[in-house]
């Protein structure tokens, strides 16, 4: 347990520490990194949470916030930042960009741009698993926003009905771009919506640790074959929408909203928690972040020194 | 004619592009003063954007039945500046946020256009469209024919075409060819502030459902708008400069390419008379024909892929009228049938601008028949 405790630590600081490197490049000196990001610092504990409980064959559909996603599945650093720096050895070969994220070695099955898109796709993975007999569950990581979609409704009683081995995880982080939860949900939470199709449960996202184990009891169940399951974390994003500032800038929430929930880091939570039970010396916090640094910092090397696709591949690869 | 075989870039290219375009830029495209082609509007200087705003505030103003609504139509920035602080003035009941529901709120849209409303459904990208194609498709555009005129669908979706620094493959497409296809759907696409607002009122006044497509490109546009409410008809392009060598048609942001294709083709020799479509559906072939009857030769320049959309449609429709009038193929400038690529070197292969405009209009003037 310690072990894993360490472990998530490392999963949800690594995140925070790409996603910051990210913001204090992007638009600044490094303009070749042109694609619009979204970023998911203060969101960390779901994807290490629900992640760490997953096998490097079972597959996590993102969207367009899911860079932690990406990272917690296991999908590779270098490959990521030279996606995003439009780079021929992105994880897309720089065809995706920012926001279509895949790196199917580590299960990191697609990220859509069009929300919602990838909850059915999720379910229909899970069919093929269930017809081939393999022993994996897909995750599906959608925003609140997302579950207003009628598509995410089809795919969970489908699911439900064909007992597919499928997570659905929702992020609710309170808002959808600029529009805040209490003017599009008619009740107080999404997993409400979706309690009387499937077994709901709703835990604090930015604790990692009910993240952890929660989704561990859960896939315990999924593994079983037991059929879907719905995961509602409660969290909240630092940024922007979209970009690197922080809301208050675009006035959509007030600087209080904002500091009440930066007050309730995820990171910030566990490494109290470890700290007071002598798990984490400062020392070895440093040493973490020393490490995640170099492992940044030769991902950024590594995307600029490669090349950009060639102009004249531009036709290529419509087909297969 | 599959896209351009590129030669390799030169290394120095990545560079060069970031200096020469600031990314921050590209999305929206150049400025250009409208008031050069369109020299006799009086009225206030404004962006397109702005002219979009001013033709919402004044229909709401007007008419207690029109309502406008989208996804963060409320928030700071309001649509690219298009619904800034509308619901201020009209209130939240008529200027109201949507979920993130696009195939159900478009039938809400469709029920209200019927239930004697003029709703206005604001989206950021066509792309999102997809969603409510069962709306748009199977329902908004039939029902007036299939009640025997009964059930009319006065419904306005709006929505702005992306393009560059990465948008990628689900956020750039320009759909309208494929809309096309569809009896029931009129289809708008100006490129000036003065249009804009003459069409949009326009569309909130027409009796069907009206898909209004404007693109990220033209939204930058400034020129002077009238203060009064006006409308333009819809299937009426315009000739934006008058020219006896080759006809351009520029659909959307090609428009604007094209007139910037015309200077240099003018200083090469050629005099190219340059069309603005202005509405895709109803189409103004007759502008088309007169213009290629005078010039003999026509150019195409199309902001979505070349397969089966709006280039192949309006070739067909004048060599059906022209056959043998025209002393040069259709050109068509379009995009190649690839999905919008991310990467910034690819991105430049893939759009057109107007020196792929100037290209193929000396391409199509040296073939003589
Ligand atoms: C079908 C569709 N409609 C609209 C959009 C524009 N859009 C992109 S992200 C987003 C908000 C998504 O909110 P949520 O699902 O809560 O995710 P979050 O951004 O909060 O992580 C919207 C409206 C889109 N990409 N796809
Ligand atoms: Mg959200």
């Amino acid at each position: 347990m310690e072990n894993m405790l360490l472990k998530l630590y490392y999963s949800m600081k690594r995140i925070r520490m790409v996603e910051n490197y990210i913001a204090d490049h992007y638009n600044g000196e490094v303009r070749e990194m042109r694609t619009p990001i979204h970023l998911c610092d203060g969101q960390e504990g779901i994807a290490a949470g629900v992640c760490g409980n997953l096998h490097r064959q079972d597959t996590v559909f993102g969207n367009h916030r899911s860079h932690g996603h990406y990272l917690a599945k296991g999908g590779d650093l270098k490959k990521m930042v030279a996606e995003l720096h439009n780079r021929e050895t992105g994880c897309c070969r720089g065809r995706g960009g920012s926001m279509h994220l895949i790196d199917r070695e580590n299960g990191v099955a697609l990220t859509s741009s069009i929300v919602a898109g990838n909850v059915s796709i999720a379910v229909g993975y899970a069919l093929a698993q269930k017809m081939k007999k393999t022993d994996t569950i897909s995750v599906v990581f959608f925003g609140d926003g997302a579950s207003e979609e009628g598509s995410v409704y089809e795919s969970i009683c489908y699911a439900k009905i064909n007992r597919l081995p499928v997570l659905f995880v929702c992020e609710n982080n309170l808002y959808s771009i600029s529009t805040p939860f209490c003017v599009r949900e008619p009740n107080a939470d999404i997993g409400s919506k979706f309690e009387t199709i499937l077994p709901v449960a709703s835990v604090d996202g930015n604790d990692v640790l009910t993240v952890y184990e929660k989704t561990r009891e859960i896939t315990e169940h999924i593994r079983n074959g037991e059929g879907p399951w719905f995961l509602e974390c409660k969290t909240y994003r630092y940024r922007n929408h979209h970009n690197t500032g922080n809301g208050v800038d675009n006035r959509f929430r007030t600087t209080e909203e904002l500091d009440l929930w930066k007050a309730k880091c995820p990171i910030m939570k566990l490494e109290r928690k470890l700290s007071a039970e002598g798990l984490l010396e400062n020392a070895e916090i440093e040493r973490i972040e020393d490490e995640i640094q170099k492992e940044i910092e030769a991902a950024f090397s590594y995307a600029k020194e490669s090349a950009c696709p060639d102009a004249g591949t531009l036709c290529e690869g419509v087909w297969s | 004619m599959q896209k351009k075989a590129h030669a390799p870039m030169p290394v120095h290219y990545v560079k060069e592009c970031g200096a020469k375009v600031p990314w921050t830029r590209v999305d929206s495209g150049e400025m250009l003063d409208s008031d050069h082609i369109l020299k006799d509007i009086k009225g206030q200087k404004m962006t397109y954007t702005e002219a979009v705003r001013n033709a919402l505030a004044q229909a709401l103003r007007l008419d207690e039945k029109v309502f406008v609504m989208g996804q963060g139509i409320n928030d700071e920035v309001g649509m690219f500046g298009a619904t800034t602080g509308l619901y201020k003035e009209f209130g939240e009941d008529r200027v109201f946020d949507t979920p993130l529901a696009e195939t159900g709120v478009t039938g809400v849209a469709v029920g209200a256009a019927m239930g004697g409303m003029r709703p206005v459904y604001c989206h950021n990208r066509p792309d999102f469209l997809m969603l409510a194609m069962d709306q748009l498709v199977n329902h908004a555009s039939k029902y007036n024919y299939m009640s025997g005129g009964i059930c009319p669908i006065p419904l306005v979706i709006w929505a702005v075409t992306g393009q560059g620094w990465g948008s990628a493959a689900q956020h750039s497409q320009a759909l309208h060819g494929m809309f096309m296809h569809v009896p029931g759907i009129k289809i708008i696409m100006p490129t000036t502030p003065y249009d804009v607002k003459g069409l949009l009122l326009q569309a909130i006044a027409d009796n069907n459902p009206v898909l209004f497509l404007d693109h990220r490109r033209i939204h930058n546009q400034v020129g002077s708008v009238p203060e009064e409410m006006y409308t333009i008809p819809f299937g009426k392009g315009v000739v934006r400069k008058q020219g006896k060598d080759i006809t351009i048609l520029g659909i959307s942001s090609m428009a604007l390419e094209a007139l910037r294709a015309e200077e240099a083709l003018r200083s090469k020799g050629i005099d190219a008379e340059i069309l603005d479509l202005r509405t895709i559906k109803p189409l103004d072939i007759e502008m088309i024909i007169t213009s290629v009857k005078k010039t003999g030769r026509l150019l195409i320049a199309d902001t979505g892929w070349k397969t089966g959309g709006i280039s192949a449609e309006i070739s067909t429709l004048v060599y059906e009228r022209l056959y043998r009038e025209l002393k040069a193929p259709v050109a068509r400038v379009s995009l190649p049938d690839v999905p919008t690529p991310a990467a910034y070197t690819l991105e430049e292969a893939y759009y057109n601008n107007a020196a792929d405009i100037v290209r193929e209009a000396e391409k199509s003037m040296r073939s003589v028949s």
